[in-house]
């Protein structure tokens, strides 16, 4: 639908930019027309470009976006594997977070640069992805942040509930312990190798 | 032609290309497509845009009276 609706907008600057270059000898002459000119010339297709990017920007959270590029391709189908103790499988399984966004969910951090800072480091993936090599294994590009965690799991009951949350809390949240130093599963790729999807799935 | 039609209408044109490459990446959408989308397609437009301003900058800053002026000449 939004592409649809993208197409008409540029097709419509693209007609109204085509019909400004045919008057425009004729629009020079008046300075109303001018303003005219602007808008038809400038605004417009400004404001179809900035649409575009908004969209684009949208789209490049999907999940369906991240896993387009072979590189994420065992990572997209882990969100499958039967394993309880993998993160990302058991929060895409149980819908803890949207599976539109599942990627996007927990590989960006939640501060005020947070999606920008996701946004460049997603430039840099495509930039490897077309003009280079991308290290295998992949890895982050620093520690898992606690707060990307805590963002959600902070208050929660069934987080609050739990001994061991309570006993490490403060560590928790200066991050001086990991909460992949007890979750230690990711990603399960080796369920991705081994194909142990969860009921069967085959993604 | 004179010279600021000239330039009107390069700058158009350069406005229109961005709006092509727009549309072209659109249809064919994948992260490289929204990448040349994002700067090649925005950047032409922006480019486009700012040399129209630029070409345009001068009739737009001439005093209201001589506008005036141009308007009656330009309505007879």
């Amino acid at each position: 639908m939004e592409t649809a609706v993208l197409i008409v907008l540029i097709v419509a600057a693209l007609v109204v930019v085509a019909a400004t270059w045919g008057s425009a000898a004729h629009l020079l002459q008046r300075r109303l027309a001018l303003v005219v000119l602007l808008l038809a010339g400038v605004a417009l297709p400004l404001g179809a470009s900035a649409t575009g990017v908004f969209v684009g920007v949208k789209r490049s959270s999907r999940t369906s976006f991240c896993v387009e590029c072979h590189e994420m391709t065992a990572y997209g189908q882990s969100l499958f594997v039967d394993n309880p103790d993998a993160l990302s499988a058991v929060h895409y399984q149980k819908r803890l977070i949207s599976r539109d966004e599942t990627c996007f969910a927990c590989h960006t951090d939640y501060a005020m640069f947070g999606d920008v800072k996701a946004k460049l480091n997603g430039l840099l993936h495509v930039w490897v992805h077309y003009a280079g090599e991308a290290e295998a294994p992949l890895k982050l590009y620093q520690p898992y942040p606690n707060h990307n965690c805590l963002h959600c799991h902070d208050d929660a009951r069934s987080f609050m509930e739990v001994d061991d949350h309570q006993t490490e809390l403060a560590k928790l949240r200066d991050d001086t312990t990991s909460c992949l130093s007890c979750h230690e599963v990711g990603h399960d790729l080796a369920g991705v190798t081994t194909k142990n999807f969860w009921l069967g799935a085959t993604p | 032609m004179n010279a600021v039609v000239q330039k009107t209408r390069r700058a158009l044109a350069v406005v229109f290309v961005g709006l092509v490459v727009e549309l072209f990446t659109i249809l064919f959408w994948s992260p490289l497509m929204f990448v040349l989308f994002a700067s090649v397609g925005a950047g032409l437009v922006a480019l486009g845009g700012l040399f129209l301003v630029v070409s345009l900058w001068p009739s737009l800053r001439q005093n209201p009276h001589a506008a005036v002026i141009a308007d009656d000449e330009a309505d007879r």
